[in-house]
């Protein structure tokens, strides 16, 4: 170990004192060691610790305030906006919202006089407010409407926007499935691609991801309103799903086709009527359990 | 069961734990604001701005890094200060080159060495003084010096080794 390193080692108060000793042989390292043990020996001024303490806290003061002013800004900034948002809630109305449960039907008679049959297990939205600038709606289920004449009457849906001046028309829009049926006048369906145009006695039907059909109606009216459903050639699962809204069942299929065609109707009075109509066709069984459980099986 | 390897740190926004601080290093902080500068008002000035700053980022600051971003802050706003003075002294000096450098004034027993000791150590550099007086007066090792400046131990070895160097060659002739 060299020398300074010992001298280091001193100041440290890390040497013996045979160490110390030795160091101090070296007169070179003895005078630096006389001039830190008189350095040692000295102090600074003294420290004003209360005197800085008093001025510490002075400055603190009006910083601590400040951090809490932050807070008081923003619930001033939140209680504008709420205000902002209950006055146009109040000015432009809520959305009116209609929905219908299972096997329930209903009837509104719209701002407008226009009239709306709501077939079951649907939800039908629009506003209040608004209706006389824009006779607008949304519908997610089945509905026929007989539309007073005036402006444009909107319809919109998941897959298509359907828009007549007066009519009397059916639209039904479930899951990925849009049906629309003219009764009366003129309605006009627009797509994502094109509008199509249904005078009365015309209807079309448009699955996601195949190409419109175009059909014809005979009827004055839909047939649900008379509390049947009808199908011409449509598969079975399409069957069986709009059963489901008109009972609240569960039906369990075994091992049946469901691309099978159907063609007839059903009634939305008699569960046990409506199952013969759907399976004496068709050639299958059913059996009612409890619990709303129906069983399909194709008959032997 | 859910083993507690660590005792929860004291929160630095407490007044409580801040005092604390105040009560363990200001001494020592002002002790090295003074070896930097030598002059009581500028550094109470200082160990004040180390405090007010430690308070507004109490938040950011954990108790345990507290005492040296003390020590940060006060060295920097020091370099600070000083960078602007130089501006001020160098102008001084253009006019009267005989003027004073900052005296630092320690107080000791042995009047006459004492005041030969007291030049002697102006002639350091700030960093070699503050490295050799936190060691000698407030009898810090090697090792916390090296914490609180920021440095590694081998950079305090040397300030202090050309402390001793340039000190025993401004008092030659007075020792005995």
């Amino acid at each position: 170990m060299n020398k300074q390193e010992l001298l280091h080692k001193w100041m440290n108060d890390e040497l013996t004192g045979a160490e110390q000793s030795a160091l101090r042989e070296d007169p070179e390292m003895r005078a630096m060691m006389e001039i830190a043990a008189q350095t040692r020996s000295m102090e600074a001024p003294e420290f004003p610790k209360d005197a800085v303490w008093k001025n510490i806290q002075q400055l603190n003061k009006p910083t601590k305030v400040r951090t809490l002013q932050p807070l008081k800004y923003m619930v001033r900034i939140a209680a504008v906006f709420a205000i902002v948002a209950f006055s146009y809630v109040f000015w432009q109305g809520l959305d009116t919202d209609i929905n219908t449960a299972v096997a329930e039907k209903t009837e509104i008679t719209l701002p407008d006089q226009s009239q709306v049959a709501l077939n079951a297990d649907s939800f039908l939205t629009y506003n209040e407010q608004d209706w006389k600038d824009a006779r607008t709606l949304h519908l997610d289920g089945e509905a026929y409407f007989k539309v007073a004449k005036g402006s444009a009457f909107v319809v919109e849906t998941d897959l298509g926007d359907v828009t007549v001046l007066g009519t009397q028309f059916n639209v039904f829009a479930r899951e990925n499935l849009l049906k629309v049926s003219c009764f009366e006048g003129v309605v006009s369906v627009s797509l994502d691609q094109e509008v199509i145009t249904l005078k009365a006695g015309e209807a079309l039907e448009l699955e996601t991801g195949s190409a419109v059909k175009n059909l014809t109606t005979s009827l004055s009216t839909p047939r649900w309103l008379q509390d049947e459903s009808s199908f011409n050639n449509a598969p079975l699962a399409e069957v069986l799903n709009e059963l489901e809204h008109y009972y609240n069942i569960q039906l369990e299929v075994s091992d049946i086709d469901l691309q099978k065609r159907f063609t007839g109707s059903f009634t939305h009075q008699d569960l046990d009527i409506a199952l013969q109509s759907i399976c004496n066709p068709l050639q299958m069984t059913y059996s009612v359990l409890d619990q709303n459980k129906v069983v399909l099986n194709e008959a032997k | 069961m859910a083993i507690k390897n660590s005792e929860e740190e004291p929160n630095v926004c407490e007044e409580r734990t801040y005092n604390a601080l105040y009560n363990a290093h200001g001494q020592a902080l002002w002790n090295f604001a003074y070896y930097k500068c030598g002059n009581s008002d500028d550094a109470s000035d200082l160990v004040q701005e180390a405090f007010v700053k430690l308070w507004n980022n109490c938040g950011k600051v954990s108790f345990a890094k507290a005492r040296s971003f003390l020590y940060t802050v006060t060295n920097n706003s020091f370099l600070n200060a000083v960078a602007h003075k130089k501006v001020v002294l160098n102008y001084r000096n253009m006019q009267s080159s005989g003027v004073d450098k900052q005296s630092p004034e320690f107080l000791l027993e042995e009047k006459e060495y004492g005041k030969k000791l007291n030049a002697a150590l102006n002639t350091l550099t700030e960093a070699q003084r503050t490295a050799f007086l936190m060691n000698r007066i407030d009898g810090k090792k090697y090792k916390q010096i090296a914490e609180e400046l920021e440095i590694s131990v081998k950079a305090v070895e040397k300030r202090i080794s050309q402390a001793l160097v340039s000190l025993k060659k401004n008092l030659e002739g007075f020792n005995k």
